[in-house]
């Protein structure tokens, strides 16, 4: 009775573990998840946070949400903290630009974001992540 | 339980009789009561005499009693109210005519009809023929307007239009247009789309012509002395439906003598003054002609000139702009992009700013404005052209509070 038990535990253990392995595995922005939560947990009520992803480095910013605010208009108040952005034809931040096989794509709470950013409202607590990522 | 049976037969019997009486009391009242019928006068037929179309032909006064005159019952014999009736919307005929030789006529019988078309006179408003039947009650059995037809052959049945050659029809006494008016309803917004207006008078009466026909006793009606010039005794039947517009149509054409046609509002029928066409007018620099034809329910008028319109000589300017950044922040300097075109080049702009702008008005091109706190409102660009032509917009804007200062931190 006592090792059926204790088959039971190890089976349902090895379950949880193989299901976390593969959400990580299977969800591209999985680290993310796993920051959020702890990004969260940083975050006081008024606050946004910034990500962004050049592809092996990353730089993080947070700060207040004013009414009516836009997604420009935080890489705009991170550009405060030395972020350089520029938002014309195609989005510039740090030197990294679009170009034919990269771009940089911007998610939402971890939505696409495919409004123009001069139009995307920002709310508290709402988590921005840009990637500089390969086009598909 | 026979003898009950017969009681019972008797009594429906007697219940079918007296329905039958009360229906036909109401039909004779129907013939006669009311006043207000708008057709009236006198048609003539040569094997029948006079048709009187309206009680007041014999009874002007109105005090229920017969005036003599020729055509009517003798003075002093007291007559009833009737007359004939146009629908003004359905163009369909009611109400009795009289005789005084086979009585009364029924202008709506509803069947039995002895051939097409199988119902009773109607107006068509737009060609002004009157096409279907009237009946001589007294071609049916018992004069009743309500039985079979006579078993001696004459049925009673008189046809409005026989042929082409030979119908009744209600020609235009009086009608006209006036206060011919047209403009370009928005240059800016729609272009060379123009409104074409007008006032649309009519006479009250609409004169009948032509004959009718009802074979053996009655044989042809004639519904105006004008069938017969020169006719000594002056006759006719008229209808005071109204003289409100029931139909218009309106053309534009490059040249006066409409050879061009470049806009058609084809036969509307419609009570309407206005007519605007879908589609602008083809070309800026142009001198248009338009006209203008109106029916009421008794006809149409001529062909009316309205007169020209001229065409501006270009398009007007279509004004636009953008602004960054978005939204603006206040405090900081937000710049408006002109984005307008104009035929040429534009030469002017008109800015307005909402709010705390300053300056709150703006000539340049591309003026810089600063926001000192935050609102909401419409920025408004006039632009305008060489020739003066100008248009504006109008597009919200958001001015928000000073960017907060964000940091960065290390990632978790």
């Amino acid at each position: 009775m006592k090792k059926r038990a204790i088959f039971i535990i190890l089976v349902v253990s090895v379950v949880i573990v193989i299901a976390c392995a593969l959400a990580i595995f299977f969800t591209e922005k999985g680290k993310f998840v796993f920051s959020y939560g702890k990004a969260v947990a940083g975050l006081s009520a008024n606050e946004a946070l910034l990500i962004l992803d050049y592809g092996g480095k990353e730089r993080w910013f947070k700060g207040e949400v004013v009414e009516n605010m836009t997604a420009e208009n935080v890489f705009m108040a991170a550009s405060s903290a030395g972020l350089s952005f520029s938002d014309g034809a195609s989005i510039s931040i740090d030197g990294f630009f679009d170009t034919g096989q990269t771009k940089w794509q911007c998610y939402l709470s971890g939505k696409v974001i495919t409004k123009n950013l001069s139009v995307q409202k920002i709310r508290p607590k709402d988590k921005i992540i840009c990637k500089y990522q390969k086009i598909d | 339980m026979s003898d009950k049976i017969k009681k019972q037969k008797v009594v429906f019997l007697a219940v079918i009789l007296i329905l039958s009486c009360l229906f036909f009391l109401a039909e004779g009242i129907a013939a006669n009561a009311g006043s207000g019928h708008n057709v009236s006068g006198w048609a003539w037929s040569s094997n029948i005499g006079w048709i009187s179309f309206n009680s007041d032909n014999c009874d002007p006064d109105n005090n229920g009693f017969s005036n003599g005159a020729s055509g009517c019952p003798a003075a002093g014999t007291a007559i009833t109210n009737y007359g004939g009736n146009f629908d003004p919307n359905t163009g369909e005929m009611s109400g009795f005519a009289w005789s005084n030789n086979i009585g009364w006529i029924k202008l709506n019988p509803t069947s039995e009809f002895p051939g097409n078309p199988a119902y009773g006179a109607k107006l068509d408003k737009i060609s002004g023929i009157i096409s279907g039947w009237i009946r001589a009650c007294a071609g049916m059995s018992g004069g009743t307007c309500l039985g079979a037809a006579r078993d001696d052959g004459w049925d009673g049945w008189i046809k409005m239009t026989t042929s082409g050659l030979h119908s009744v029809s209600v020609g235009v006494n009086s009608l006209s247009v006036s206060g011919l008016a047209v403009n370009f309803i928005d240059l800016c917004s729609f272009g060379l789309r123009p409104a074409f207006r007008w006032n649309f008078s009519g006479s009250s009466q609409c004169d009948f012509s032509g004959s009718a026909w009802g074979d053996d006793v009655v044989g042809w009606i004639s519904f105006s002395s004008k069938n017969f010039p020169g006719a000594s005794t002056p006759y006719g039947v008229f209808s005071r439906m109204g003289g409100a517009q029931v139909a218009y149509q309106v053309q534009v054409a490059y040249d006066v003598g409409f050879t061009s046609i470049v806009a058609d509002s084809g036969k509307q029928e419609s009570s309407s003054n206005l007519w605007a066409p879908a589609a602008p007018l083809p070309s800026y620099n142009t001198t248009y002609y338009w006209r203008l034809k109106a029916w009421s329910a008794c006809g149409a008028t001529d062909w009316v000139n309205g007169g020209t319109i001229s065409a501006p000589a270009h398009a007007y300017p279509v004004p636009n702009f953008n602004w960054s950044p978005k939204p603006i922040i206040s405090a900081e300097p937000a710049n408006f992009i002109d984005l307008s075109v104009c035929v040429g080049g534009c030469t002017g702009w008109a800015w307005a700013f909402p709010g705390s702008a300053s300056p709150p008005a703006s000539n340049a091109q591309n003026p810089v404005i600063t926001f000192s706190a935050k609102t909401s409102g419409n920025a408004t660009l006039t632009a305008t052209d060489s020739l003066g032509y100008a248009c504006s917009t109008s597009k919200n804007i958001i001015v928000i509070d000073p960017l907060p200062k964000w940091k960065e931190i290390t990632p978790f």
